[in-house]
């Protein structure tokens, strides 16, 4: 079971429904998300509405950006390779 | 924090004193003409409920540690300053209208630094007590409205020197335990919305007019308050019956009040300025700045409504390919994100104040509100050019829902064939709404003269244009600099 952290931008620019790219995420049988800060998570994504990157800047952690449903699919795919 | 419901509910709590179109107003919150501007501000509450909006609508306090709405924050970083003006792009795109909240963020922040540096330069303690105050304002998730704004009277006299001496609200008694006041402040933006007011000095002020030179915080249902809402252009059709189609914007809108401080009592712990007349004038330039700075946050989230809206309308129309209709759009989201761009940039060139907050640049804040006197204005133009007459002279929902007629508005109505001509009708009628009904209040005359008349920004321009240096730059680049000191020579 993989524990994700998702870290949403604050939503003044969607370029797509950031929800429910989370919800296509949280709907996978090996994985669990937490929107709270947890230092043991497998990995940690930055949900950006735009090109702007809002979710990461400045942030703690190494975040990988998540900028459109095809980065989520790119990033999904990648998941299941590493297993 | 408090719940969208809790907000409500605290609302209703509340002994407010509200008069519309002549009567005394029971209960503000069920009232249809106002219930709409509560719906607004109910959303700056709604938005920080959310996971996808916690970025921007939440905050840790620099005062407790504890997590508040943004609303409440003093800002700690030039991130702050921009997270704020996202957020109120945000609010503006959910609500297309005046969600009235941020003018108490503006107001505590000026006070913030205003006291800080008040406390230093003459030994007081109102820093302290401002504190003591917002903690519990933060800790409560109160809203606060930010009252500057005097009715003024004649204009080319100062306070002391007006015909009524309360043209200006001022303090007409000290005693021990506090302060009494009396005054009006007017347009005030969500006042019968608000659980607390901060009221503030409209002038600078000079020693003789000691008494206006007041600051403080009270309960909006204080005894001694009382509110006159703001008549708005289209504001009766809220109360006509089963209305739907004919708001344009089904369930939000704004509101401003004539308020009357009629001998009102503030308690010591509340004063934040009291006689400090060198000090007025700060006060207002801070407040006035951050609030300029809300401006390229709050409208452009309208603005990014009635585009949409235009856009809809094009397509219903069966002109979205028009090169022309492009090009109002392009002009449209031109003007629009300019305006966001002066918000960002006055934002991101902030700089931290003596008491820790962080303050705008004030330049490009009065810029960015320059630009808002004017772009909603033509955006609300082409807007209009794209909807077409129609948007004027349709027939009224009653008479759409009348058995009779419905057939012939349906026929005559419609635009392309795959869309219903009732979907065509809403959105003329929301472009309607914010070019010209209720929602136009805030998208075009509070544009001009909120947070300060054009001419307001253009002074403050003038004092920052820093034209001594550029002429040394233009005398540099064609060679008089070169040929004066050949000449000193």
């Amino acid at each position: 079971m993989k524990k994700i952290h998702v870290k949403y931008c604050g939503g003044c620019n969607p370029e797509y429904d950031r929800v429910l790219a989370v919800s296509v995420l949280a709907g996978l049988k090996n994985v669990t998300i937490s929107t709270d800060w947890c230092p043991e998570a497998d990995g940690r994504l930055a949900i950006n509405g735009c090109r702007r990157k809002c979710a990461s800047k400045n942030a703690r952690g190494g975040y990988h950006d998540i900028c459109s449903p095809g980065d989520m699919e790119k990033w999904l795919l990648e998941l299941s390779d590493e297993e | 924090m408090k719940t969208s419901k809790e907000y409500v509910e605290s609302m209703k709590k509340l002994h407010l004193k509200v008069y519309l179109m002549g009567e005394e107003v029971k209960t503000p919150t069920e009232n249809p003409m106002i219930r709409p501007s509560l719906n607004s501000v109910t959303m700056t509450y709604e938005l920080a409920e959310k996971p996808e909006h916690e970025d921007l609508m939440t905050a840790t306090s620099n005062l407790t540690g504890k997590k508040i709405n943004r609303f409440t924050h003093i800002h700690q970083s030039t991130d702050d300053l921009v997270k704020k003006v996202k957020m109120q792009r945000l609010i503006g795109q959910k609500t297309a209208s005046c969600f009235q909240r941020c003018v108490g963020m503006d107001a505590a922040n000026a006070l913030y630094s205003t006291t800080f540096e008040m406390d230093k330069a003459k030994g007081t303690d109102y820093f302290e007590r401002f504190k003591k105050y917002w903690t519990m304002v933060q800790d409560a998730d109160l809203t606060v409205d930010g009252a500057m704004t005097d009715p003024k009277g004649d204009r080319g006299l100062s306070p002391t020197g007006q015909a009524d001496p309360d043209m200006y609200l001022r303090v007409v008694e000290r005693r021990p335990d506090g302060i009494v006041v009396r005054g009006a402040k007017a347009h005030q933006t969500g006042m019968v919305n608000s659980h607390e007011v901060i009221v503030m000095p409209t002038i600078a002020l000079r020693p003789e007019d000691r008494d206006y030179a007041v600051s403080f915080a009270v309960p909006c249902d204080t005894k001694g308050i009382f509110m006159i809402y703001g008549r708005q252009s289209c504001d009766t059709r809220k109360l006509e019956k089963d209305v739907d189609i004919d708001l344009g914007n089904c369930s939000f809108g704004g509101h401003e009040a004539l308020v009357i401080f009629d001998d009102v009592f503030v308690p010591n712990d509340r004063i934040f300025m009291d006689g400090e007349t060198e000090f007025a004038g700060m006060l207002v330039e801070r407040f006035a700045s951050y609030h300029r700075q809300s401006y390229g946050g709050c409208k452009v989230g309208v603005g990014d409504v009635l585009i949409g809206a235009a856009a809809l309308a094009a397509d219903y129309n069966g002109v979205p390919k028009a090169s022309h209709i492009k090009d109002k759009l392009i002009e449209m989201t031109h003007l629009n994100e300019t305006l966001y761009a002066c918000g960002i940039s006055c934002s991101c060139e902030g700089t931290k104040t003596e008491a820790g907050n962080y303050f705008v640049d004030t330049l490009l804040a009065n810029v960015c509100k320059q630009n808002v006197t004017r772009f909603p204005y033509e955006i609300a133009r082409l807007a209009e050019d794209i909807a077409g007459g129609v948007m004027v002279t349709m027939p009224s929902e009653q008479d759409y829902k009348n058995k009779k007629l419905k057939p012939y508005i349906d026929k005559y109505l419609k635009g392309v064939a795959d869309v219903p001509t009732e979907y065509r009708m809403r959105v003329l009628r929301l472009i309607e709404n914010i070019t010209l009904g209720t929602a136009a209040v805030g998208y075009r005359t509070e544009s001009m003269h909120g947070a300060g008349s054009p001419q307001a920004q253009r002074i403050m321009i003038a004092r920052q244009s820093n034209i001594p240096a550029k002429k040394e730059l233009a005398k540099n680049i064609c060679g008089i600099l070169r040929r004066e000191n050949e000449n000193k020579e």
